[in-house]
């Protein structure tokens, strides 16, 4: 199970990965602390075995041939060092491998990280944002158990049975073999029971799923059956779900539970047929096989090792269900992280940009000036959607663009291609003097963080003092508005932008970009749904950052289509053949 | 946690007390069996020698040989028994714990469970409603069935040897209670930390990802992860501590364990060769050792949760600490509602001057204004979820005198039929959705309400008809659909006061006017409040209403 398919490593693309190669991966990253843990867990067995035999030694010796537990004051030390080893390397093992899981889970959660780092944030939007996070903080949290019991103990459940087994068959074969005859067996009905399981598991999910999903359902529209005084009637009925729910886990839990008991019954009846065995032997009602090696000493080893040699599968099978939730998981983010690989449009971006680097470094620099260059580029969603004609235009610092066009043209579309969301699929962009300049893009609602009003500009704005933030907002009649009625700089904004209304908050994301002028600024609709005097102070703000930056405006309003240098209308290049501008 | 275990103790106590019984029968059964074999094989080995050194020594084989075959059966049979009683307990007490939540938010008013239901906090809420069966799994069945365990075994040894019994029973028992202590104290803390840390990370988690739009384009994704990852390395941190607060727990209770054992094999071989005790029984008494140990080994990782299923635990109390009886709603008879409001700060109109206008029955209202101008707030406040006793200067009378704050909600909900902004569908049947909190209604006036709002055709040629499922938060039907859904839900009741708030939202003008002449008939003899951006199409200039405009600046 450790080591990886060969066949999905020849392969070796990202997205032919499963859930499990997810997991292997990472489990060798961290092969030293983990391995660690397994040979933590192997000395503790062999104090264990240590313990037990200098145990049954003492107690044949005193018991059988009343010898005096002083004579064996030796044996005593070494059984105290057994036991009080056997803790401290517990306690090893332990700490070696909740360090690694720690550790691995840490790298887990940075690999997102990037990941959203570099895939489209219109791909983040396909998935909601909750539970995009809860990915991030459940899933990955879920994965601890895997790594921290599961994966160790799926080694220790082979290493451990194996010593104690030795140590068996070298006091006595035949007890060695009922031992080994009955441990694959348990492996055996476990798949077979785990394979009942796992289809009555498929036939339930989806009922489950729906009856889990009732109660949230039914709490999200509280506020509706509250009006509609229906809450007597749906009280009832969220019980009744709740009780189907009970049932049908209860059918699922039944089979699962079989395994485990198939588990405790082997267990009990080694150590039964054993006892029986052993105690028969020793009385000398069996007299054949190796029967007649059996002493108190050996007789009691065996038996008191007969348990330990089903813990470390009990534990494992204990451990299954952490398996089963951390490859859910791992699935899941493998889906998430290949999404990224099959098409990552901002590195598709970088890429055309980065096989135009021959072409910049001829081009002559030039100093703080920035350029973009739209060569036939047509506006598309995919390449077999494509919306306009082609388009050449040539924008330089200083110089205003201005996308109309009715809704559905698209206008967002042409932004989020500049802005590289979109790859551009027909025709080309070119940005000098470098490939990856930065861009402010202001989406149509502001992005507005639960935090202060400080921490919000900041976020764009890291480099920002105080005084230039108060400077940024004064120019858009924030900081007198702010400072009246509320507490300034620290004032928090909450959530959804309450106690701020639609216009402050478009005038705060403006004010990040004046704080923090990109070469390059794109806006969608930044006056739409706006009161009047947020407007102008937007249109005010626009026209003094005009001559420092590339400008890029998608808009309606007439008052905007002023302030362009070159107007484009998607409208109009749908109809004439021949495209615009350069 | 104490209220949600009384509450376990209440709705499930009788199956509490069988379940212990059966946990502690199996428990019992492993011990007996571990403590006999090895009793039997000592007695074997020693009658065995008796027997080659010729001296003749009767030893019943047969009557110890089945009891061990006896409790290797009823221990096996004993925990399966166990693990599905109990864990059809768990089920029942995760569902009395849901029920009991379901009931303490819809007591919650109105206007507190609209601020709160927001889908993040939901998915939460049942996460943490599931991580209450550790009470019972891990916090109640274990302690008792360990502490009964070793009472059983202290009278059982009694019989043997009553001083070392006591000694023994009165330690374990101390070490349970030392242990179980010493955990919650070192662990309580730190994982409520972890617990909060963990949702802060999830809330910095959802902003980062929704500044994403913005951040990656300015190359600014990295510098923005930094909060979240000073978090994480905090939550790490602690986490860290967490485990090896609980794996030091687990040391020092493995070390305890070790050191009675070392002692009880001291003291028992030693005894067995001052010969007051036969060797037999100093083994069993070790074995019973052993068997008790291994029963108290996963008392410090069960316990560890304990914070952060008091963490969950109190954020759900929270939520249903208001129990209060209800009585039936009664209707009201709605003759006459006056509003005067002044100074509201979601009204702008009101800051400039009082807003006063008064409703009557069998009338029509026309409330409209351009968006943001408070139209919703206004609904709301005539709803009576925006209000609230401390606001001074709103006032809303029903008929001659009665403040709207003194009439009971649910009286004024039953008389009310409010169609509010957002389109409200339960995972459910069409007939369930229509239907929703009436005792009778027949299949023909569901029928004739869906006529009005022309979705019978639609629902006549739906696959199951009026049972057709429509999907969790109505994902099968159009915007324009649902709309017309939750319309035709009011259509269904008998409400004194109408209060449509833009009521055509997402359906085009000739529909909503043919709708609205369907359904003229029943609004008639109500009062009827319409919220809309401005005057509407559907509306004929004979029409007499009442306006009342919100709009500030007027061209």
């Amino acid at each position: 199970m450790v080591t990886t398919n060969p066949m999905t490593k020849t392969v070796g693309l990202p997205h032919e990965r499963t859930g499990r190669d997810f997991l292997n991966s990472y489990a060798s990253k961290q092969r030293r602390a983990l391995s660690m843990a397994v040979t933590a867990g192997s000395l503790s067995t062999v104090f264990m075995l240590t313990q037990w035999l200098s145990f049954s030694f003492i107690a044949e010796k005193l018991i059988i041939e009343n010898e005096s537990l002083a004579t064996m004051s030796y044996l005593l030390i070494i059984f105290v060092c057994a036991v009080i080893g056997r803790t401290l390397l517990t306690r090893l093992q332990t700490s070696f491998s909740q360090t690694a899981s720690l550790c691995i889970r840490r790298d887990i959660r940075s690999v997102i990280l990037a990941h959203w780092r570099t895939s489209s944030p219109l791909n983040l939007k396909e998935t909601s944002v909750g539970a995009s996070a809860a990915q991030w903080v459940e899933e990955v949290e879920a994965m601890d158990g895997y790594f921290s019991r599961y994966w160790p103990q799926q080694l220790l459940a082979v290493m451990s049975p194996l010593l104690i087994l030795c140590v068996v068959a070298y006091l006595n074969w035949l007890c060695a073999l009922l031992l080994l005859i009955s441990a694959p067996l348990i492996p055996l009905f476990m798949i077979l029971v785990g394979m009942g399981a796992e289809q009555l598991n498929q036939k339930y999910s989806t009922i489950r799923q729906r009856l889990a999903g009732h109660f949230l359902d039914r709490v999200a529209n509280l506020s509706t059956i509250k009006m509609l005084g229906a809450e007597k009637a749906v009280f009832e009925e969220v019980g009744e779900h709740s009780d189907n729910y009970r049932k049908v886990v209860m059918k699922t839990l039944k089979l699962a539970f079989l395994s485990s008991t198939v588990l405790e019954f082997f267990t009990s009846i080694a150590i039964a047929s054993l006892a029986i065995y052993i105690g028969f032997s020793l009385y000398g009602a069996i007299t054949w096989g190796p029967a007649d090696s059996l002493s108190l000493f050996t007789g009691l080893v065996i038996l008191i090792l007969a348990p330990e040699f089903f813990q470390p599968l009990r534990n494992l099978s204990q451990y299954y269900h952490d398996r089963a939730t951390a490859l859910g998981a791992a699935n899941n983010l493998v889906i998430l992280l290949n999404r990224g690989a099959d098409d990552k449009p901002s590195n598709n971006r970088k890429d055309i940009k980065e096989s135009l680097k021959k072409q910049i470094s001829t081009s002559k620099e030039r100093g703080d000036e920035a350029r973009i260059e739209l060569h036939k580029l047509c506006v598309a969603f995919e390449e077999s959607s494509v919306l306009t004609k082609p388009i050449n235009i040539a924008l330089n610092t200083g110089q205003t663009l201005v996308i109309t066009g009715s809704s559905g043209t698209g206008k967002s579309t042409l932004l989020n291609i500049i802005a590289g969301y979109i790859p551009a699929t027909h025709g080309q962009l070119h940005f000098y003097p470098k490939h990856d300049l930065p861009i402010a893009y202001l989406p149509q609602n502001a992005w507005i963080k639960n935090d202060t009003i400080i921490n919000n500009l900041a976020a764009l704005a890291p480099n920002a003092s105080k005084k230039e933030m108060l400077d940024a907002l004064d120019i858009l009649g924030l900081a007198s508005e702010l400072a009246l009625n509320h507490s300034g700089l620290d004032t928090v904004i909450g959530e959804h932008g309450q106690g701020l209304s639609g216009g402050q908050m478009q005038r705060i994301a403006l004010a990040r970009v004046l704080l923090n002028p990109a070469p390059i600024v794109l806006l969608d609709e930044p006056s739409a749904k706006l009161d009047l005097i947020s407007k102008e102070f937007i249109i005010k703000a626009l026209k003094s950052l005009k001559a420092d930056v590339i400008l890029i405006i998608a808009t309606h309003d007439p008052s905007l289509i002023c302030i362009a240098d070159i107007h484009l209308n998607l409208d109009t290049l749908r109809e004439t053949d021949n495209a615009v501008l350069v | 946690m104490q209220y949600w275990f009384n509450l376990l103790l209440k709705s499930q106590g009788r199956r509490l007390y069988w379940g212990i019984f059966w946990a502690f029968f199996s428990a019992v059964s492993a011990v007996a069996l571990l403590a006999l074999s090895g009793w039997f094989i000592t007695a074997t080995a020693l009658t065995g020698v008796a027997i080659t050194a010729g001296i003749f020594v009767r030893f019943d084989m047969y009557l110890p040989g089945s009891g061990i075959r006896f409790f290797a059966l009823s221990r096996t049979i004993g925990r399966y028994i166990e693990r599905i009683y109990n864990h059809d307990t768990i089920l029942r007490l995760i569902s009395a714990f849901r029920l009991r939540l379901f009931k303490g938010l819809s007591d919650l008013p109105l206007s507190e469970l609209r601020a709160t239901s927001d889908s993040e906090w939901l998915g939460k809420l049942t996460a943490d409603l599931d991580s209450l069966d550790s009470i019972l799994i891990r916090y109640t069945i274990p302690p008792i069935v360990a502490t009964l365990v070793i009472l059983t075994l202290t009278l059982f040894l009694s019989f043997i040897w009553l001083e070392l019994a006591l000694y023994l029973g009165g330690s374990m028992l101390l070490c349970i209670a030392v242990i179980i202590g010493l955990t919650i104290t070192q662990t309580k803390r730190v994982a409520a930390a972890s617990s909060l840390l963990l949702s802060e990370l999830r809330a910095d988690i959802i902003e980062h990802l929704q500044g994403a739009f913005v951040l990656q384009s300015q190359g600014l994704m990295e510098r923005h992860e930094a909060q979240i990852l000073s978090r994480l390395n905090c939550f790490n941190d602690i986490e860290k501590s967490l485990n090896s607060r609980v794996a030091n727990i687990q040391l020092l209770l493995d070390t305890i364990l070790g050191l009675v054992l070392i002692v009880l094999v001291i003291v028992g071989l030693y005894s067995v060769g001052s010969s007051s005790i036969s060797g037999p029984t100093a083994v069993m008494l070790a074995m019973l050792f052993i068997g008790v140990s291994e029963m108290l080994q996963s008392i410090p990782s069960q316990f560890s949760t304990w914070g952060k299923t008091d963490f969950s635990a109190n954020r759900l109390k929270e939520l249903v600490k208001q129990p209060h009886t209800k009585t039936d709603p009664q209707k009201v008879d709605i003759e006459a509602v006056s509003v005067r409001l002044s100074d509201h700060p979601k009204i702008p109109i009101s800051q400039k001057k009082d807003l006063v206008f008064l409703l009557a029955t069998q009338q029509l209202h026309l409330i409209y204004g351009r968006s943001g101008t408070g139209k919703s707030t206004l609904a709301n406040l005539l709803v009576g979820t925006g209000l609230s006793k401390d606001q001074e200067k709103i006032s809303i009378t029903v008929n001659a005198g009665t403040s709207l704050l003194d009439i009971a909600s649910s009286d004024w909900h039953s008389s009310l039929g409010y169609l509010d902004q957002s389109n409200a569908i339960l995972a459910g049947t069409l007939g369930y959705n229509l239907a929703l909190g009436l005792q009778t209604i027949s299949e023909g006036a569901i029928w004739h309400a869906l006529e009005m709002v022309e979705l019978d055709e639609w629902a006549n040629d739906l696959p199951q008809g009026l049972n057709t499922w429509l999907g969790e938060t109505g994902g099968k039907v159009s915007g324009g659909q649902a709309r017309r859904i939750c319309l035709c839900r009011i259509l269904l009741r008998d409400p004194k006061l109408v209060i449509l708030d833009e009521p055509f939202n997402g359906i085009d003008t000739t529909m909503a006017c043919r709708i609205w002449q369907n359904i003229a008939l029943w609004l008639d003899p109500k009062m009827v409040v319409l919220l809309t951006h401005e005057r509407p199409i559907f509306l004929s200039d004979e029409e007499t209403i009442s306006e009342v405009c919100l709009d500030v600046f007027t061209k």
